[in-house]
């Protein structure tokens, strides 16, 4: 188990201890290679010669390539390799986020906006889920307008990721504003690793896919293209069992998806330490949105995300690595709303720009000693007039950011992390947030770790507007903050031959919660949101014997808060939730896994009343299992290699609604997918 | 008879008395003349060491150096019987070899497979006193030996081959298997059986040792093997201190310094007895290793310094 070090935290650590060598060979290989420049290319030379013990190399493993292991990083961290993903069954991105413990990955088709999953650490999430931080190779994919992430506008195939680690816990020093229950962390592999020919086609009730990927080499330029098309109808119209047929409850919302994908990425190497690296992403198609029968609904949806993001990075001497990373995306989608009342329509469109620079650079200061530090500028710009008061000029978000961090290894046993982020916004002034961590390998293999970390959540351009002709008419005279938590952990580490543990218990301490109700407004104060969050959670693996592998997780928490202002916070949270994958390998041929999952009573914020409100609060979201189930036969054809697999999503046939009463996954869900490597 | 006809018989006189005594002054050696096979670089490090070496011995022979570029130019160099000359690196070797030359010949810097080539084309088979040399390539048990010393617990490891290299699959296996470990081996003809031969072979592998082969090992592909490797946790170990740096867990590797110490006392060996040693691997080494990918990897491995003296014995011990 191990993290990716662009966690700024997670620098490499252990210093290499190099004795004073006269005979240093790094220098002599280094001083060779400038003669022999011209002689790199040997590789065609049938007469072996000594160039290739000469030869400069490039640095591969660079720093910020390397992973930290799990037991020396400042945070509770849990990784999803492509295997995991694979054995999954996971149709969705945001389906793989069942398996974390204390993540609530929710389907929710809101009516506004959001046609998607919502995925949230420890709840206290609405629709949107904007405690959240979520970055693809190093770009937050955060949206800007409402907060939170539309998961399938992500301009990023599920194939082409290498591994995705999610660290549990407030995390701003390292990510800045809104890693704020925690934070995701999405790898794509290397083109240098996907090289060749891919296809992957599925189809199935309700949902088609086709994904291709070509990658290729031109000497020192690796790179991969990757297209895909993906139909899927969601959940069926109507639902199955309804509670009521009154107020249309009855009625799943409309949540068709069509997927256009390209993405492109290549990696050129310019000398041995240096490379560049350039990525290009295309999400678009049509989204249905709204309710058939809503007195207004958004119609002909389209959505039309893409970015560009370029990056540099130089291996330095004694592991240290400098990177520049710019990259501009744009969110955007373009709708007319109806009103099926009067027939009038309107403008839906949504158009969100990011443009944002940044420099680290990490350094070894001493044997004992790593720091990595580095600052960046963003500018965001929002259009949309329809949920910012008609607004049609764009919002502008300006953001500036210093942070570093300290990670020490005061003894082989002891290793402490210090970090912090500054952080200057357009609209709530500074913040400083602070971590120390401190991790003791109590016995090799056995790691304690105590953390304490801060972090902010900025109020988004929607809560801003909302607020804003309040603050006009003198109604309310302080502007919004930005929402804290201050969060407390002690974790425990264990590897046995068989087993792995990640234990952790964690006290949180919200505050400044942003509540934007009547009662708010009247009190004058937008920021009236407490709530103390705590529990226990636990993730193990263990490979039983060679063949099978069982992942666990599971979640205990608590949530204490007066819930002021009529925000339902308490019960917003399953107190208890689990996970379990089970994977087993009958023949080199054969595999299969089930996966399970159980997720206790939730009331999401604003949900919690009945189909007659009159007798409200009586409705909420009921605990349920689901089971999945998926079996795979691996076979090779030559060169090629490739696996044929069915996959069955909820094998058990339940109907139960996630997150909302209108919506109701669509029963039993099966397809098949092949894959070959060509 | 003028004083310059005297001058010269005379001198031809001295000369017929020289060549006729030299059996007995055997034991001197008239001098050494180094010839490179580039200017600077590692070359001149091997040549620099090996002066500064002999320069501090009792014999101290008058060192000559030479880059092959001049050589070919003046096609100056005639060393009498009573020289030494010392070839850094392929080229000089195949140079020199192929030049008949009179007096005995030690190169340095070149790969064991090479000097076997230039013995088999230029018949120098069986005359290791007069054409030996200092491989370049660490033996195989010296490098299975490493592995096993910085993975105790892992036996399983994978070697690509190419077209250059096939040939050393049953030595491979012989010396893994004296090491205790086993050599999973997967050869390949083109690169584009590169990745599935190694993804084949990661599969069945607990670590991967580089064998030098240009079709497998080059600039273009360091890049996708190590990162593959890494990905699946399976660690590298390089054949040069520039793979360390890369990304490989380990290395073993004499650096032209150390080439250059073990070529200065096999001269003054020479020195005293005329004969050139057989064939022989490096006699000094280091041990590189990659800190960063071990802690990532989650290995802990000695020092350097402490491996390669843990290697140093097991080498000493062999017959």
């Amino acid at each position: 188990m191990r993290i990716y070090v662009t966690t700024r935290s997670a620098i490499g650590g252990c210093q290499q201890h190099r004795p004073a060598r006269p005979l240093s060979g790094y220098r002599l290989a280094g001083c060779a290679l400038l003669f022999y420049a011209g002689m790199a290319q040997c590789a065609e030379n049938a007469t072996p010669s000594e160039t290739a013990y000469l030869d400069e190399m490039p640095v591969v493993l660079s720093v910020s390539r390397l992973s930290q292991p799990v037991d020396e990083a400042p945070a509770a961290v849990t990784v999803i390799d492509r295997q995991m993903i694979r054995d999954s069954g996971a149709w969705d991105l945001s389906e793989v986020f069942r398996l974390v413990p204390g993540m609530y990955v929710a389907y929710h088709s809101a009516a506004d906006y959001a046609v998607d999953s919502t995925v949230s650490y420890h709840g206290l999430a609405d629709a949107y889920a904007q405690r959240m931080q979520v970055l693809v190779d190093g770009r937050s994919v955060y949206s800007p307008l409402f907060g939170g992430i539309l998961w399938s506008d992500i301009p990023v195939a599920l194939d082409d990721i290498d591994r995705i680690e999610i660290i549990r816990g407030p995390n701003s020093a390292s990510y800045g504003a809104n890693s704020f229950m925690g934070a995701i962390n999405i790898i794509t592999r290397h083109s240098a690793e996907t090289q060749g020919k891919f296809v992957s086609l599925s189809t199935g009730r309700g949902r088609d896919e086709a994904i291709a990927r070509l990658g290729g080499q031109n000497g020192d330029l690796t790179y991969r293209l990757t297209a895909g098309m993906r139909n899927d109808t969601g959940e069926n119209p109507k639902i199955a069992n309804p509670l009521t047929t009154a107020g249309r409850w009855d009625e799943n919302l409309l949540d068709d998806k069509k997927i256009r994908l390209l993405n492109f990425r290549a990696d050129q190497r310019i000398s041995s330490i240096d490379e560049l690296e350039f990525q290009f992403g295309y999400n678009g198609g049509d989204r249905q949105e709204g309710s058939a029968g809503g007195n207004v609904i958004a119609v002909n949806k389209r959505a039309d995300n893409h970015f560009e993001l370029i990056k540099w990075r130089r291996a330095l001497r004694n592991d240290g690595e400098l990177s520049v990373q710019f990259y501009h995306a744009t969110e955007s989608s373009f709708a007319s709303t109806l009103d099926t009342s009067n027939g009038n329509t309107g403008n839906a469109d949504v158009i969100a720009d990011r443009y944002d620079l940044e420099v680290q650079h990490s350094v070894s200061l001493g044997e004992s000693t790593r720091a990595v530090w580095g600052g960046s500028v963003r500018y965001d710009k929002t259009y949309a007039p329809i949920w910012l008061d008609g607004d049609t000029q764009a919002k502008p978000f300006h953001l500036t950011r210093l942070f570093g961090n300290l990670e020490w290894h005061a003894r082989h046993d002891l290793v402490f992390n210090l970090g912090a982020m500054s952080e200057s916004n357009s609209v709530t002034g500074t913040d400083i947030t602070p971590r120390m961590a401190v991790n003791w390998h109590v016995a090799p293999e056995h790691t304690l770790r105590l953390g304490r970390s801060t972090a902010t959540r900025t109020p988004t351009v929607f809560e801003l507007t909302l607020a804003q002709p309040y603050l006009n008419a003198g109604i309310l005279h302080n502007p919004l903050r930005p929402e804290r938590i201050d969060s407390t952990e002690i974790g425990y580490l264990g590897s046995f031959p068989e087993f792995k543990v990640d234990f952790r218990l964690f006290r949180d301490r919200l505050s400044d919660l942003i509540a934007e109700t009547g009662s708010s407004v009247a009190n004058d104060n937008l920021n009236s949101g407490r709530a103390v969050v705590k529990g226990f959670e636990t993730q193990i693996k263990w490979d039983i014997g060679k063949q099978t592998r069982v992942i666990y997780s599971l979640s205990h928490v608590l949530v204490a808060s007066k819930n002021e202002d009529d925000m339902s916070y308490t019960n917003s949270v399953p107190t208890n939730s689990q996970s379990l994958m089970l994977t087993h390998r009958f023949t080199p041929n054969w595999s299969a896994s089930l996966i399970g999952y159980q997720n206790g009573e939730t009331h999401s914020p604003g949900t919690d009343w009945g189909p007659d409100k009159d007798h409200a609060p009586v409705y909420y979201i009921a605990t349920y299992r689901r089971w999945d189930g998926r079996i795979a036969y691996h076979f090779r054809t030559g060169a090629s290699s490739g696996e044929l697999a069915l996959v069955v999503q909820n094998l058990s046939d339940a109907h139960y609604f996630e997150y909302r009463h209108d919506n109701q996954p669509p029963g039993r869900t099966a397809w098949i997918n092949l894959k070959l490597d060509l | 008879m003028n004083p310059t006809l005297i001058r010269r018989f005379s001198a031809i006189v001295c000369l017929a008395l020289a060549l006729f005594c030299l059996p007995l002054t055997a034991a001197a050696l008239d001098g050494v003349t180094v010839v490179l096979s580039e200017e600077g670089g590692a070359y001149a490090q091997v040549a620099d060491k090996l002066r500064d070496t002999l320069a501090q011995s009792a014999a101290r022979p008058p060192v000559k150096l030479v880059t092959l570029r001049t050589l070919k130019d003046s096609d100056s160099l005639r060393a009498d019987p009573g020289q030494l000359l010392v070839a850094v690196g392929t080229g000089a070797m195949q140079a020199l070899a192929q030049q008949n030359q009179p007096a005995p010949i030690l190169n340095v810097l070149v790969p064991r497979a090479a000097f076997e080539k230039a013995t088999r084309q230029n018949r120098r088979l069986g005359d290791p006193h007069r054409f030996s040399a200092i491989y370049l390539d660490q033996p195989w048990a010296r490098q299975f030996a490493l592995i096993r010393h910085t993975l105790p617990n892992r036996t399983r490891v994978g070697v690509l081959l190419g077209p250059d290299s096939a040939e050393l699959a049953p030595a491979l296996r012989a010396a893994a298997k004296a090491a205790g470990l086993v050599a999973t081996i997967e050869k390949i003809d083109e690169e584009s059986d590169l990745l599935p031969a190694l993804k084949r072979l990661l599969g069945d592998s607990e670590a991967l040792l580089a064998i030098p082969d240009p079709l497998i090992y080059n600039r273009s592909t360091v890049q996708s093997i190590l990162l593959t490797t890494y990905r699946q946790q399976v660690p590298l170990f390089g054949f040069s201190p520039s793979y360390v740096k890369a990304g490989a867990l380990a290395a073993v590797y004499s650096v032209p310094e150390q080439i250059g110490q073990q070529a200065a006392e096999i001269i003054q060996r020479f020195a005293a007895d005329r004969h050139l040693p057989p064939p022989q691997p490096p006699r000094y080494f280091s041990v590189g290793t990659n800190a960063q990918v071990a802690r990532s990897l989650g290995f802990v491995l000695d020092d350097e310094a402490i491996l390669a003296g843990k290697l140093k014995r097991i080498t000493e011990d062999e017959p």
